[in-house]
């Protein structure tokens, strides 16, 4: 099966509206409005003749005019096919349900999702920092990021007298 | 008799600990020696590398990827290199894809080496542990001889490696293969099928097939437990296809399937496997002629975004890649094995004995900075 046929068993389930096929992409894939995307993610995984068993990848964009994607590639080993889906939200309001519920991997992923880029992923059980510290302010994968000049005391910019004998 | 308290007792094991395989930590919950909930906590070693791949050109980024995993940093390299090739459509040169090949092979060799040596040295056998090194220098050897360093090599370019094979290199090569087998029969003997090392890693720790597709494991883990998956077979990158190599798989032989001992076995098959590989590509890469490297400076990929996944000592490496058609990537994924293998600890390790939650951590093959990155 490739991504035409699944993409019209989707169509069949789901009705127009609220899942677009990106067919001219490199990878193709599918756009998915954010109050579909559990109930998409449950019919991928348990349709016996899909079965996509594993959610591979996890990657929270941040794209310009405001949008914040989260993008899923999920893989079945029944067809052998990688499966990108998209999800977008605006910076306004950064929130998607969360698939942890179908994937437990995505536990983690979304964990880090939200650290690094800001997405809220609504019903997650333990959404909390994975990889900066607690009292971290700020997404550091955003792209108007500024780095603060200390954290506790520390600097985080260099010095840059120690330079100054090049001069 | 006195009243014996029996609250929780909370358990801190990490971050510097001589066996968490770097900077790890684990807050656990014990009843006696129970475990009764284990939460990692990671993130000691994060740099950030994807933020400072934002900022770098695609080819600039190479030495970066090195530090994602440093214990087998050519198969980062290489996954870095395919990611860019496959979305820009860019070619390499016969020989490149031969040295490729046996150079991500050889550190998969020792990556392997440094996690059975490592697992053994953490189940109390110490000596298994410095044969295995004593293995791994030999690797390391040859690779400082292509690209002058030994654990960051930096050896995989776009388009191709960064140099030739130097004179003299293949029959060492062929010498190291020749002498390590009989080695590995060695360290079969004297640990793998070690009555005391069987008991102690049999039944520990049971990772079921669906466990492991849920949990996202890749990689000898997910092998480990039954499925037939390697992404050098079935998601074929390079000259793989052309290789004639078997993809071993957990069977269950000295309990159930998906047991540590399984994990440990695997690896060591793995390597049995990699040496095949290094013997057809060695004599390929005598017959081959030309350049390594198509060289190109300047990079820019098309617009749009794109998923390539390779087969790294710990599993499946993935670099997803958004680009806007410029010389710099939007943003820059990477996925690593060691970050899912993390993330089923919590579940594996409910019920376990502390000292079997050394063993999960061992027979995973974590690796701090890749969980990180």
């Amino acid at each position: 099966m490739d991504i035409q046929g699944l993409f019209d068993l989707v169509k069949r389930e789901f009705g127009d509206g609220g899942i677009e096929l990106l067919a001219d992409r490199p990878q193709p894939g599918l756009q998915v409005a954010r109050e579909k995307i559990v109930d998409l993610s449950r019919f991928l995984k348990e349709t016996p003749e899909l079965r996509f068993e594993m959610l591979t990848s996890l990657a929270g964009l941040d794209l310009p005019e405001g949008v914040l994607r989260t993008s899923y590639h999920l893989y079945s080993f029944k067809l052998d096919l990688l499966l990108p889906l998209h999800v977008d939200v605006t910076r306004e309001d950064p929130k998607t349900p969360t698939i942890s519920g179908v994937w437990p991997s995505a536990d983690w992923y979304e964990r880090e999702s939200w650290d690094l880029v800001g997405i809220v992923y609504e019903g997650h059980p333990d959404l909390r920092r994975i990889m900066l510290p607690e009292d971290w302010e700020g997404h550091p994968l955003r792209k108007d990021f500024v780095e603060k000049e200390s954290y506790h005391g520390i600097p985080t910019q260099r010095e840059r007298e120690w330079l100054s004998w090049q001069k | 008799m006195a009243e014996v308290k029996t609250d929780l007792m909370t358990l801190n094991m990490g971050p510097v600990h001589p066996s968490t395989h770097g900077v790890i930590r684990f807050v656990l919950q014990t009843d006696g020696e129970i475990i009764h909930r284990c939460v990692p906590d990671i993130g000691y070693l994060h740099r950030s590398i994807e933020k400072i791949a934002e900022n770098l050109e695609y080819y600039q980024f190479m030495p970066f990827t090195d530090r994602v995993d440093y214990v087998a940093a050519i198969n980062a390299n290489l996954g870095w290199a395919v990611a860019v090739e496959r979305f820009g459509g860019i070619e390499v040169p016969e020989r490149g894809e031969w040295l490729r090949i046996i150079s991500a092979e050889l550190v998969r060799i020792g990556s392997h080496l440094v996690a059975v040596g490592s697992n053994s040295g953490d189940m109390g056998a110490v000596t298994p542990f410095l044969h295995a090194l004593r293995e791994r220098e030999v690797t390391n050897d040859l690779i400082e001889e292509l690209c002058g360093a030994r654990l960051t090599h930096n050896y995989i370019r776009i388009g191709g490696v960064s140099f030739d094979a130097p004179t003299g290199w293949i029959d060492k090569c062929k010498r190291f293969l020749d002498n390590f087998e009989p080695a590995l029969d060695e360290f079969d003997r004297l640990l793998t099928f070690n009555k005391i090392f069987r008991h102690r890693l049999g039944n520990v720790a049971v990772i079921t097939e669906r466990d492991a597709k849920d949990f996202g494991l890749v990689g000898p883990n997910l092998r480990g437990s039954g499925v037939r998956w390697d992404c050098r077979k079935d998601d074929t990158y390079g000259l793989y296809p052309e290789m004639k190599f078997e993809v071993p798989v957990g069977e269950g032989l000295m309990g159930t399937v998906g047991d540590c001992w399984d994990r440990f076995w695997l690896r060591i098959q793995e390597m049995r496997q990699s040496v095949h590989i290094i013997r057809q590509a060695l004599d390929r890469l005598e017959a081959a002629t030309g350049s390594v490297w198509n060289e190109k400076r300047v990079i820019k990929l098309p617009e749009g975004e794109y998923y390539v996944r390779t087969e790294s000592a710990r599993g499946e490496m993935g670099y997803y890649i958004v680009s806007d058609g410029g010389k710099l990537p939007v943003r820059v994924k990477i996925r690593t094995g060691s970050f899912s293998a993390m993330s089923i600890i919590e579940k594996l390790a409910r019920g376990v004995m502390i000292a079997d939650l050394v063993a999960i951590i061992a027979s995973l093959d974590i690796v701090a900075p890749e969980i990180d990155r």
